[in-house]
């Protein structure tokens, strides 16, 4: 069985765990729990009739790379930087983590999750800043842990295109 | 230590130990906790091997089996990292890798409820944390924010100073009426001006209040159609009525031209004239029968005196004359209304002692004996004992215990000296000379009141006391107080 290690990362409350949780168990909290350290779940797909293990690392969001433990990120085959839609500063900071991530893991995949969609009336980052991300080359995906919207979907092209490699 | 204690107390903390020996797999050191199966493959008895997963503790270990391999002092630690377990609890370990004695020890710890609660606490400053920084993410959000706040702000002061007007209303008519009730009328009269200052407008505001008759308003009253009103009860009977107006429409609130609390203030003054003409009414009734009570205590004192006279013709009246000579006197001293009154009562019974006294000595014409004399001075001492019994408010037994005491230490029973004596009696002692000089007695007739006068004078700061003799003396001869027969 093919196993891949994937790493979640972005600013505290950004939803990072939500989205696992969706994806893992198609589960839902309103009840919003910091993550502590580092959260290892799994995940057993199956892509292009393969069998595959995702190990998913659910890193605790800081506000820089900085924060992030450096180890934490060894043998990981992909990574999903997760932005909260109503507050422009998490994708700053996911694009700052990007820049920094790219430096020493080169070619390994990653998404951009736009997370929080279903909040409409609390938008924050501007719909034509996400347009330009895709625009430039981002694997950009509109999501929503709470309505489960494009969750399965930026998981799966992730997992696509780390089997690429 | 004993291994079988080193292992159970580990077990006991949530830790266990392990030692390295190849290629990720341990010898079991500590107790074989449940929760060690969900992190390594269960080899052997003795031995577990980590399953090389991509998962938290293998990669920690990557960094582990260098630092062994090395030799380094000291210890490495993974941090903290949670786990969803096969049955969906999340649990948390941290582990460290040891070099001790050259054996490669690897320490776990399970973190339990302490440690969630902890986190629970973290949790909640941050929430706290990301409520502000989404309230306040862009610098117009503060603008925008900030003026609602600040419209809000002004709302609830606005509010607050006229919830104030309307307190400070009713503290000032509350203490109105908390004083001592001497007029209604002018309760009611400053209760009326009052009440405009509780309003919105003040100056556009008139109060009538209709009660016991009257009418009191203040100058600008006049019916409008701008009115509220509310009736004054006592026992449920209405009493009266107390309305107020707007003299000309002023600015409506969301609730009517009046506000609420407006109302309510109206309400809280009438329940309190209600509750004030309740308790005036009962102040006067206590009054009265405070009144009633005195003059029947008084009446009683002073048939209690007239006891005497049946025993003895010669002093009929004396007490009772004593009692007015005493009395004018203390107020000629500027006492008190209390003063004078304790003074007029001492002097009503202040013989009563006399009763122990045989009905023949005190009755006889001619000279006492010494012996005779010596029977009626113990009167002062009974007339004690007989009072001492009765729970007067006053020092009445000891006035006429001391009422024959000198102010030079001469008088009886006691022979007190100068102060040591009652003002009261030391008043008592010169009306009750000057009565008995100028009185017809069984053994003589009067000395008349200018021998009196000068028996007092001669002993002026000797036997009696000075002012009282200068009180005494201006009496008679100055503001033409007489004896009566």
């Amino acid at each position: 069985m093919i196993q891949k290690k994937i790493c979640m990362l972005g600013s505290f409350a950004v939803g990072k765990t939500s989205l696992v949780r969706r994806f893992v168990e198609n589960i839902f909290s309103e009840k919003y729990l910091t993550t502590i350290g580092v959260k290892i779940d799994k995940k057993v797909m199956e892509l292009k009739n393969q069998s595959l293990t995702l190990v998913i690392w659910d890193i605790a969001g800081e506000n820089g790379f900085h924060q992030i433990h450096g180890t934490y990120l060894r043998g990981m085959s992909g990574y999903i930087l997760v932005a909260d839609k109503t507050r422009t500063a998490t994708l700053d900071n996911v694009i700052n983590i990007h820049k920094t991530v790219a430096q020493v893991f080169h070619d390994v995949p990653c998404v951009l999750l736009m997370n929080k969609m279903d909040l409409t009336g609390q938008w924050d980052v501007q719909e034509s800043a996400i347009d330009k991300l895709s625009h430039d080359g981002w694997d950009v995906f509109r999501t929503s842990a709470k309505t489960g919207q494009n969750v399965e979907e930026a998981f799966q092209r992730l997992a696509s295109r780390m089997l690429e490699k | 230590m004993n291994d079988n204690i080193f292992t159970r107390l580990l077990d006991a903390l949530g830790m266990a130990a392990l030692e390295h020996i190849q290629n990720k797999s341990f010898r079991v050191l500590s107790a074989r906790s449940g929760w060690l199966t969900y992190l390594f493959h269960d080899s052997s008895a003795d031995t577990v091997k980590h399953p090389d997963e991509l998962d938290y503790l293998g990669n920690f270990l990557v960094d582990a089996i260098a630092f062994w391999h090395d030799g380094k002092s000291g210890k490495l630690d993974s941090g903290i990292w949670s786990q969803v377990m096969p049955t969906g609890e999340i649990c948390w370990f941290e582990a460290s890798a040891h070099n001790i004695d050259d054996r490669k020890i690897l320490i776990l710890k399970l973190y339990g409820a302490e440690f969630t609660e902890a986190q629970m606490r973290e949790q909640a400053a941050k929430d706290n944390l990301l409520a502000f920084e989404n309230l306040f993410r862009t610098e117009k959000d503060l603008e925008k924010y900030s003026s609602i706040l600040e419209a809000e702000v002004n709302r609830l002061t606005a509010d607050l100073r006229e919830r104030v007007k309307e307190l400070n209303c009713l503290y000032a008519i509350s203490r109105l009426m908390g004083d001592k009730i001497v007029s209604l009328d002018k309760l009611y009269k400053d209760v009326v001006n009052l009440i405009p200052s509780g309003f919105q407008y003040p100056d556009m505001v008139g109060a009538r209040l209709t009660i016991d008759n009257n009418i009191y308003t203040t100058p600008n009253w006049r019916v409008t159609p701008y009115m509220i009103a509310d009736t004054i009860t006592v026992s449920d009977r209405e009493i009266g009525r107390l309305e107020v107006c707007y003299t000309e429409e002023g600015a409506e609130s969301a609730a009517g031209l009046f506000l609420p609390e407006e109302q309510s203030l109206i309400e809280a003054i009438s329940e309190r004239l209600g509750k004030v003409v309740t308790r005036y009414s009962a102040q006067q009734n206590l009054q009265r029968s405070y009144e009633v009570l005195n003059k029947t205590f008084e009446d009683t004192v002073l048939a209690f005196g007239t006891i005497l006279e049946i025993k003895d013709r010669y002093t009929a009246g004396h007490q009772i004359r004593v009692a007015r000579i005493a009395e004018a006197i203390a107020r000629e001293m500027d006492l008190t209304d209390e003063q004078v009154r304790i003074t007029r009562i001492a002097g009503t019974i202040h013989d009563i002692g006399k009763i122990y006294v045989p009905a023949d000595i005190l009755s006889r014409p001619g000279r006492l004996s010494d012996l005779e004399f010596e029977i009626i001075k113990t009167h002062s001492q009974y007339g004690h004992d007989i009072l001492k019994t009765i729970d007067f408010p006053w020092p009445i037994a000891r006035i006429v215990l001391e009422h024959h005491e000198k102010l030079d230490g001469s008088g009886y029973p006691n022979r007190l000296k100068g102060d040591e004596i009652l003002l009261y009696t030391r008043i008592l002692t010169v009306a009750d000379v000057v009565e008995a000089m100028a009185s017809h007695r069984p053994y003589r007739a009067t000395l008349g009141i200018d021998q009196a006068l000068q028996e007092i004078s001669n002993n002026r700061g000797k036997l009696y006391d000075p002012d009282v003799v200068d009180a005494c003396v201006r009496l008679f001869m100055q503001k033409g107080f007489e004896l009566e027969e």
